[in-house]
């Protein structure tokens, strides 16, 4: 039982510890970090990115197709072609207001959306997640339509369309598909045809 | 023990140099590396979503014909695009200004004229191509290139593919996707004189290689998007 001052080496190895220990923490701190640096963005939204994808090729590729063809452009007695020939990237807005109506029918002043309506139009779109025979709100995705048409009158500023049943998320990573399309309204006073953008946001 | 304590340290020494080196190889080996050529998934995205457009606005810009014209015979918009840029028939802006030249190409000033790269001329977008571009891209970003590819003969007699400009808006970045189109052009139909549209006899930047028939050229038109 030396006195403490005469051999003071004692306590160097549990400072060694305590300092070789901070050291490495601080150490594993810095190289789990270093690779987030450069790759701040990250997101996990290839799934939902899909599926919006399959949304909008569903709808300006099926759904919302033009097939009639009796817009006014043929003059001369040329018979219009029959229905069911279909122009690609050409849509109907006919059948864009048909479908907001269609899951709105109830509330004619605005946009109620009925569940089952609601569901019915996610199955048609493939927003399920292989439940094609479920009812339930949760085996699908949420979704939003909107279809941004080119306005003559104020060119800088599109007139915005929806069909928005769901309210957008705070914090969920939300999946995009845009596509070009070309309205045709045959009892459109100018030109028949349109510009507009066609947005889809599934989350 | 006297004068052995050393030997606590030489050891705890010892391994964290090797826990060290082990680390290191570790994050090393694990790590990815990136480069100007890596492409994060947001990437990818935008180039996913600039491909979509502009294949689409090809696509509904040639499967409509020109406002109000006979569906049968019409022309489609994106050939009517190509055939005013080659007559060029443009409107001018206003009375007084510089004529644009056949075949010239232009650059968008990001707000609302298209100005000739060579003469003063310039002309709001009026082309069904240049209003779906402007109201498509320009609001949010993106830039444009159109290019106009068609075959012609060289001076040896050869076939060959010449390349030229119809909107340009500087080199395109590293992460820019090109989409094209095959359109036909089409010579003035004798039964079909009032269609402007159609090229007239007279010499054009992109020649004629069936004289004896209704048809014109096959040219290329190639879209190319980036985000500026």
């Amino acid at each position: 039982m030396r006195p403490y001052q005469d051999h003071p080496d004692g306590q160097t190895s549990l400072d060694f510890l305590i300092g070789i220990t901070i050291f490495l923490l601080a150490f594993i701190f810095v190289f789990a970090f270093i690779p987030k640096m450069f790759t701040p963005f990250v997101s996990n939204s290839d799934q939902l990115t899909m599926a919006a994808d399959r949304a909008a090729e569903a709808l300006v590729e099926s759904v919302l197709i033009d097939t009639t063809h009796t817009d006014q452009d043929f003059a001369g007695g040329f018979p219009a072609i029959p229905d069911g020939a279909a122009r690609p990237g050409i849509i109907n807005g006919a059948k864009y207001l048909q479908l907001q109506d269609h899951i709105s029918a109830a509330d004619p002043v605005g946009h109620y959306y009925s569940p089952g309506d609601v569901i019915q139009m996610k199955k048609t779109l493939g927003l399920g997640y292989g439940k094609s025979v479920s009812t339930a709100a949760e085996d699908f995705y949420h979704f939003n339509i909107t279809l941004s048409k080119y306005d003559p009158a104020h060119p800088q500023v599109p007139v915005d369309d929806k069909i928005s049943p769901d309210r957008y998320p705070s914090g969920a990573n939300v999946g995009q598909s845009k596509r070009f399309v070309l309205l045709f309204d045959p009892t459109a006073a100018g030109d028949k045809y349109t510009m507009a953008v066609l947005t889809v946001r599934v989350w | 023990m006297r004068g052995d304590n050393r030997g606590q340290v030489l050891t705890i020494e010892a391994l964290v140099a090797t826990f060290i080196l082990f680390i290191v190889l570790a994050v090393v080996v694990e790590a990815t590396s990136v480069t100007p050529l890596t492409t994060s998934f947001t990437n990818q995205h935008v180039k996913y979503e600039l491909q979509n457009m502009g294949q689409d606005i090809l696509a509904s810009l040639d499967g409509a014909p020109v406002a109000g014209t006979n569906l049968d015979k019409a022309p489609s918009r994106l050939e009517q695009s190509v055939s005013t840029w080659l007559q060029g028939s443009y409107t001018l802006y206003q009375a007084g200004d510089t004529p644009p030249t056949k075949g010239d190409w232009y650059t968008y000033d990001g707000v609302q004229f298209f100005k000739s790269a060579t003469t003063s001329a310039y002309h709001e977008a009026q082309t069904p191509l240049e209003q779906a571009l402007t109201f498509a891209f320009s609001p949010n970003g993106i830039a444009y290139n159109v290019e106009v590819r068609y075959p012609d003969v060289d001076a040896n007699g050869n076939v060959a593919v010449y390349s030229a400009k119809m909107i340009w808006n500087g080199d395109p970045s590293d992460n820019c996707v090109t989409v094209s189109r095959y359109v036909a052009l089409h010579d003035v139909d004798a039964t079909d004189p009032a269609n402007t549209v159609n090229l007239p006899t007279g010499s054009f930047l992109i020649s004629d290689f069936s004289p004896t028939t209704s048809l014109h050229n096959v040219v290329e038109v190639r879209l190319t998007l980036w985000v500026m």
